[in-house]
């Protein structure tokens, strides 16, 4: 028998119990959408971390300290990472060849009747490039696509100099709208501004950014910044200690592992660390490098791909179980079909073949209904994922063969049963 | 056909069930002999072994202990898949209750013998299709107009020359009729029991198994089973 004549057989034969036929898909279908949507999730999730995480240089480890929360507030658990620390780094771990440092603290400014509460961020001569390199923010009206500088960030005055941080000047840049609502306009280069009653010269104003994520810009507020040198800041300018965050440059990407182990002998002794019962190291500090994240991010993506997979067998063995039995019924109700066919010269292969191509069908009809499917649930599965689903084009062809290697399976016993019927037997059925 | 050559041979056929803890002997040794061109009678009350040995004659299963010679081959030595293929090939069979299949057209329930047959592999010249075929056989049993009808749309004497263009698509050498007009009134019984005449008038070769004497007289003889064996 030719193989087109055995796909008309078994199509006729789908074609025959169309309500039947439809319901036994449903398992498979459902098997196949969740593996597509599943997939598009952790595609999502994953597209959306390597996104994230571009302004982590391959060289670079960060430093931040450990918090935990009390109250509701959080509490350094330890010591906090002091300017100290970042400076005292580079001659005490060869492999890092530079740090930068940031520092976040609030405070009251003043220039003339006005004073506003604000949050005063302590940063180096190369925050204005990391920003850049950050890619959250863009001047506003900037055009998609166009290269971003330096000098487009700035709508007036200069960003530090190395050595006004190197020294702790007292100098500051100013957001657009923290410009805006000390001076009401007036030209503020040159100006002096007060901070905790020392006087700060302003010698810059950013230009108005937005975020470029256009969901973020009810929330963000790029704008309502004072940046301050790191040295100046942690200096003289807060009244409490404040939170040091530290990035440091590897001279070799190679030894990075070697460069964390160097910075975290540092900072125990500096903050005189000690080794708990276990033998682990009490640390009150982090060191995350892009590789970590993304290795967290893949294990991660990993238990939930399990997860996922787990799910997607177990909607697949429903629906595979489905089409054993609807196969089953099949052939139970057309056993005198089979003995005819086997009277007439039908080989027991003959009878395998078209009852496995009946549930290979039945199971790819299913499979091409749950990409379908899937594929329009997508949208449903990223509004329940922040916004996080894409869909994987490898798991269109992934989800086919499933849905194939199904069908087969769970329709192979019910063929084999058909094949092996006596056809004397099958003959006198009714 | 002067010198009669043999289509089937059977020596001492003998065929035991197992049934629960008895056996049961069906066929108890039989010898038989029927010629190509014959149109013979094969008659017994249920039980005789009639049945058993029809399907014995169509390779539908093998004997116990004896030889089945079609058409000079031992077919008790043959794989089930030989068998498929003679059945497929060298026998055509009627069936009381017709079973046609269905699903489908009278046209494509007579090519569905040829269907089974491996495409090409003889390497032969290129026969005509297969729904060719089955057209000539409809037209030979006078149902060329109702090939498009599937079995519900047609009467019952209909559907047993469908069934008769089915069994000789293929060209057999042996066509089994079993009760072919056990379910038909006397009149169409006569037609088909015509057509089966006009078709051993042809040359072929007809055995024709039946409980009913004056189905039996229409062939050319009769032969007897009872208790599992022929009567001389």
């Amino acid at each position: 028998m030719t193989f087109l004549n055995v796909l008309r057989t078994a199509l006729s034969g789908i074609a025959a119990n169309k309500l039947r036929t439809g319901l036994t898909m449903l398992g498979i279908i459902i098997g196949v959408a969740s593996v597509i949507a599943t997939l598009a999730l952790g595609n999502g999730a994953r597209a959306a971390v390597e996104n994230s995480f571009r302004f982590l240089g391959s060289d670079q480890i960060q430093v931040s300290g450990q918090f935990a929360v009390e109250d509701g507030e959080p509490k350094p658990a330890g010591k906090l990472l002091s300017y100290e620390d970042g400076l005292t780094l580079t001659d005490a771990a060869p492999l890092i060849d530079r740090v930068e440092m940031t520092v976040r603290g609030s405070g009251k400014v003043r220039h003339g009747q006005t004073t506003l509460d604000m949050t005063f961020t302590g940063v180096d001569a190369g925050a204005l490039t990391s920003m850049i390199a950050d890619g959250k923010v863009q001047p506003v009206g900037w055009p998609a696509g166009a290269l971003l500088t330096s000098e487009a960030f700035l709508a007036r005055g200069r960003f530090f100099s190395h050595s006004e941080v190197a020294a702790g000047a007292q100098v500051c840049v100013l957001g657009y709208r923290t410009a805006d609502d000390l001076f009401l306009g007036d030209d503020p280069i040159g100006q002096t501004v007060w901070i905790n009653r020392k006087p700060c010269e302003v010698i810059g104003v950013i230009a108005e950014l937005e975020t470029v994520d256009e969901q973020e810009r009810t929330r963000a507020k790029p704008n309502d910044a004072f940046y301050l040198p790191v040295s100046t800041a942690v200096q003289s300018l807060f009244e409490n200690e404040p939170w040091v965050e530290i990035t440091a440059h590897v001279t070799d990407e190679a030894r990075m592992d070697e460069a964390k182990t160097q910075i975290a002998a540092h900072l125990r002794t500096r903050h005189g660390i000690e080794q708990g019962s276990d033998g682990k190291w009490l640390d009150d500090f982090r060191l995350t490098t892009k590789k970590d994240i993304l290795g967290v991010q893949q294990d991660a993506a990993r238990t939930f791909s399990v997860l996922l997979t787990a799910l997607a067998v177990v909607s697949l063995v429903v629906g595979g179980f489905g089409i054993m039995n609807v196969m089953l019924v099949s052939v139970t109700e057309r056993t005198r079909e089979i003995g005819v066919r086997m009277a007439v010269g039908a080989r027991q292969q003959d009878v395998v073949l078209q009852f496995l191509l009946e549930a290979a069908l039945l199971s790819l009809a299913g499979g091409l209904v749950g990409i379908l499917v899937g594929i329009l649930s997508i949208p449903l599965a990223a509004s329940l994922n922040a916004g996080l689903a894409l869909l994987d084009p490898a798991s269109i062809p992934v989800a086919l063969l499933v849905a194939l290697a199904t069908g087969i399976i769970f329709g192979l016993y019910p063929a084999l049963r058909a094949a092996r019927l006596d056809p004397i037997e099958a003959l006198r059925y009714e | 056909m002067n010198d009669p050559r043999p289509v089937i041979e059977t020596q001492k056929l003998t065929k035991t069930y197992r049934m629960g803890a008895t056996d049961v002997f069906a066929l108890r040794g039989v010898d038989m002999r029927i010629n190509a061109g014959d149109f013979v009678a094969l008659m017994g009350a249920s039980g005789s072994g009639k049945s058993t040995m029809m399907h014995l004659l169509g390779c539908l299963d093998t004997p116990t202990t004896g030889r089945y010679l079609l058409e000079g081959r031992d077919v008790g030595s043959l794989s089930a898949q030989e068998r498929a293929r003679l059945r497929n090939q060298r026998i055509g069979f009627v069936f009381q209750t017709f079973n046609l299949l269905p699903r489908l057209t009278a046209l494509d329930n007579v090519a569905l013998p040829l269907l089974y047959r491996a495409a090409g592999k003889q390497g032969n010249a290129e026969p005509a299709s297969p729904r060719k075929r089955a057209l000539v056989a409809l037209e030979r049993v006078g149902l060329a107009e109702r090939a498009g009808h599937r079995p519900t749309q047609l009467s019952g004497g209909q559907r047993q020359r469908v069934a008769i263009a089915r069994a000789l698509v293929g060209d057999p050498a042996l066509i089994l009729a079993d009760e072919p007009t056990g379910n038909l009134d006397s009149s169409t019984g006569g037609d088909i029991m015509r057509l089966l005449a006009e078709l051993h008038a042809e040359g072929r070769t007809l055995l024709l198994v039946t409980h009913d004497r004056a189905v039996a007289d229409q062939a050319e003889y009769t032969l007897h089973m009872r208790d599992g064996r022929l009567l001389p």
